[in-house]
């Protein structure tokens, strides 16, 4: 009994401090963090004459070749209210969000091995870097799109649906960058997940326009469930506040270990490679 | 509390347990562990210079990133007063396609600084780096000379409390070593707790207070430096592994246009070993030949004479023999530009049979900086007429024998080498 009362105190502290710490390191750190995501976004377009415009002009023409395939050729209707453009924009810049920082922290910690192989480092900022770039650049993309497609308060709704995503996200990241370092083969495999998340996501095409069987796998996809809350902020559909107990649940119980386990293979990670 | 405070400090790299599907399918048994370091204990008073000797793998390194704080110990106390700073491998964070300012900065907030602190540290690194307008490129278009120049101009630039340095008392080339040098003994006069490992014995001797010789992870011996490297000396002799002097590279007879180009304080001009040019092999007869080396120099008026040291070592790096103008107190006379000539000469070569290898050094006006080195200046072919054994021929004395008939002291001159 005292052992899992023990237990129980542990894990109660563990997710108490996977919920602050982060951050409170990220303000602690904050300078050092600006100067690194400066110097992520000028690696990332270095050698471009239009240098960090990419960031956003990347993007833009995958969104640009989705919406010539699906709206211009295939003639996609998600919602009969609503044009494709109505219903896709808001959906994908969330998605691109967490695909977009995922991935990025599957090979994170080997891309900026050199801050911290050598040098005193502060190794559980790395993690935020992917999370808080891709989040400075579609958060306000998305609030702009919104305000123009449905109305500035909306706007204001989606902004702190980024918020919270990008919250949730964050225990994700600490796995994800675990597993770029130490189980590199499964990191191939999680790309492959993320794409096939895509597919799974209503984005491209609304829930209700797969068959019945079908709809059924969505209830597991917790991304699928957060876009249906934003689709009820932003007014695409009615505000369904039942199920968004679940993606919450998905980020929440990996929270607490996700930041224990970070800290503490730190060491492991200087030496894995 | 002491600055550097290690107690029963090992280090354990574990084998490669890294999840692939081969192990999956296969499992095989882990590697075995590899013991870096073992029961480490130091205590290392403030303002004291401790220098770490050892061959290659002792666990120097990793000892000194455990003090830095980029490893942790696997088991053991690790107490190190801050700020440190730590020069294990200078530019190892900067970003070929970042401006020298950009990396300068992160490099200032990966030490802690703030915003306004790194403004005004930066106005320092640009005059202790003397990069100038270079700042503004990305580092992809500097030399490497350059890189390490900025970089160590930002490691160094706040006052640390320990500082640690792998291998690198001085950095960079010309002028500029001579300066990170001076830098880092301004560090020690004003009392900042320095460990450092070398593999130059000569450097470590002159600098530090306390020398700890590692070996396979433990602490052979501490204490002294004398003692402790004079243990260490008669540990590489008995060696199997070999040190061969690298063959010169630099061509010599750059003058004054290369000093003020490079802003080099110093330069070897021409080396004449028995009136033969540098890099030749020179015949020379135990106790008939003398050796005659002839160094002329060009340096910076405005700096000290500097100094010119010689070693004599087998072809396998053992030193015989070594001297320098700074240990015998020469001053060396120098003309208006800097120019000078030194001429060393060993009567009587006491040199036994074999082949010998000739380095010359020029050096600073203390002798601890190597402002340019010839560690092939000359191949030494000795040739002697007895049966003697060895390297050297030492004056000695015969005592006395039986039939009452002393015999007269002998010197290891040449005319007792002429058997008739």
């Amino acid at each position: 009994m005292r052992g899992v009362l023990l237990l129980l105190r542990r894990l109660i502290r563990a997710y108490g401090q996977g919920f602050y710490q982060p951050w409170q390191l990220a303000l602690r750190h904050r300078h050092l963090l600006r100067q690194l995501l400066g110097r992520d976004a000028i690696i990332q377009t270095a050698g471009t004459h239009l240098g960090r415009l990419w960031l956003l002009l990347g993007p833009g023409l995958q969104i640009l070749a989705w919406w010539f395939v699906f709206d211009a050729v295939l003639r996609v209707r998600p919602m009969a209210r609503f044009s494709f453009l109505d219903y896709f924009l808001p959906s994908v810049l969330p998605w691109l969000l967490v695909q977009e920082t995922l991935s990025r922290c599957l090979s994170l910690l080997r891309e900026v091995r050199s801050l911290y192989e050598r040098s005193i480092f502060p190794l559980a900022i790395l993690p935020l870097l992917p999370l808080l770039l891709v989040w400075m650049i579609y958060t306000p993309l998305e609030a702009a799109v919104v305000a123009i497609l449905h109305g500035p308060q909306a706007a204001l709704a989606a902004t702190g649906f980024m918020v919270v995503l990008a919250w949730l996200l964050l225990p994700w990241c600490y796995i994800f960058s675990l597993l770029g370092i130490f189980f590199p083969d499964g990191a191939y495999g999680m790309r492959f997940l993320l794409t096939l998340l895509f597919y799974f996501t209503p984005i491209l095409y609304a829930p209700q326009m797969l068959p019945e069987n079908l709809q059924d796998i969505l209830a597991w996809n917790p991304m699928a469930t957060l876009l249906q809350q934003l689709h009820g902020l932003i007014g695409l559909a009615a505000l369904d506040l039942h199920h968004a107990w679940y993606p919450l649940a998905c980020s929440l119980l990996v929270t607490g270990p996700a930041w224990v386990l970070f800290r503490r293979m730190s060491i492991q990670i200087r030496e894995a490679l | 509390m002491s600055p550097v405070h290690l107690e029963a400090v090992c280090k354990l790299y574990r084998g490669r347990q890294q999840l692939s599907w081969r192990r999956l399918l296969r499992p095989q048994p882990p590697d075995p562990p590899h013991i870096a370091l073992q029961d480490i204990s130091i205590n290392l008073p403030k303002g004291n210079v401790l220098g770490i000797v050892g061959r290659n793998g002792a666990g120097k390194s990793t000892l000194l990133k455990i003090v830095a704080g980029t490893l942790a110990p696997t088991s053991g106390l690790v107490q190190v007063a801050q700020p440190v700073a730590a020069i294990l491998e200078l530019g190892s964070g900067f970003h070929p396609e970042l401006t020298g300012w950009d990396n300068a900065l992160l490099g200032l907030a990966l030490l802690g600084l703030d915003a306004g602190a790194s403004q005004q540290a930066l106005s320092d690194i640009a005059d202790f780096a003397q990069l100038g307008s270079a700042m503004e490129r990305p580092i992809k278009t500097y030399s490497t000379g350059m890189v390490v120049r900025l970089a160590f101009a930002v490691t160094t630039c706040l006052h640390p409390e320990v500082l640690i340095l792998d291998e690198a008392l001085s950095v960079g080339d010309g002028a500029f070593a001579r300066r990170s040098f001076e830098r880092i003994m301004q560090f020690r006069r004003d009392g900042a707790t320095i460990l450092f490992c070398s593999h130059s014995l000569y450097h470590i001797e002159a600098l530090a207070d306390r020398v700890i010789w590692l070996d396979g992870g433990r602490i052979v011996a501490d204490g002294a430096p004398q003692h402790v490297l004079r243990d260490y000396q008669h540990f590489l002799d008995q060696a199997p592994e070999t040190q061969t002097p690298a063959l010169p590279q630099a061509g010599l007879a750059r003058g004054h246009a290369a000093l003020e180009q490079h802003r080099i304080p110093a330069r070897l001009r021409r080396i004449r070993v028995n009136g033969q040019p540098a890099g030749q092999a020179v015949e020379l007869t135990c106790l008939q030949s003398t050796l005659r080396i002839e160094v002329d120099f060009t340096s910076d008026p405005s700096l000290p004479a500097p100094g010119v040291g010689f070693i004599i070592t087998t072809p396998d790096g053992r030193s015989i023999t070594s001297t320098s103008t700074i240990a015998d107190g020469i001053v060396i006379g120098r003309d208006v530009h800097g120019s000078g000539t030194v001429i060393l000469e060993f009567p009587d070569l006491p040199l036994l049979r074999g082949l010998y290898v000739l380095a010359v050094y020029l050096l600073s006006e203390d002798g601890l900086l190597v402002y340019e080195e010839l560690p092939q200046a000359a191949e030494l072919q000795v040739h002697s007429p007895g049966p003697e054994l060895g390297y050297v021929l030492l004056p000695r004395r015969w005592l006395p024998l039986g039939n009452g008939h002393a015999a007269p002291d002998c010197k290891p001159s040449a005319h007792r080498y002429i058997r008739t």
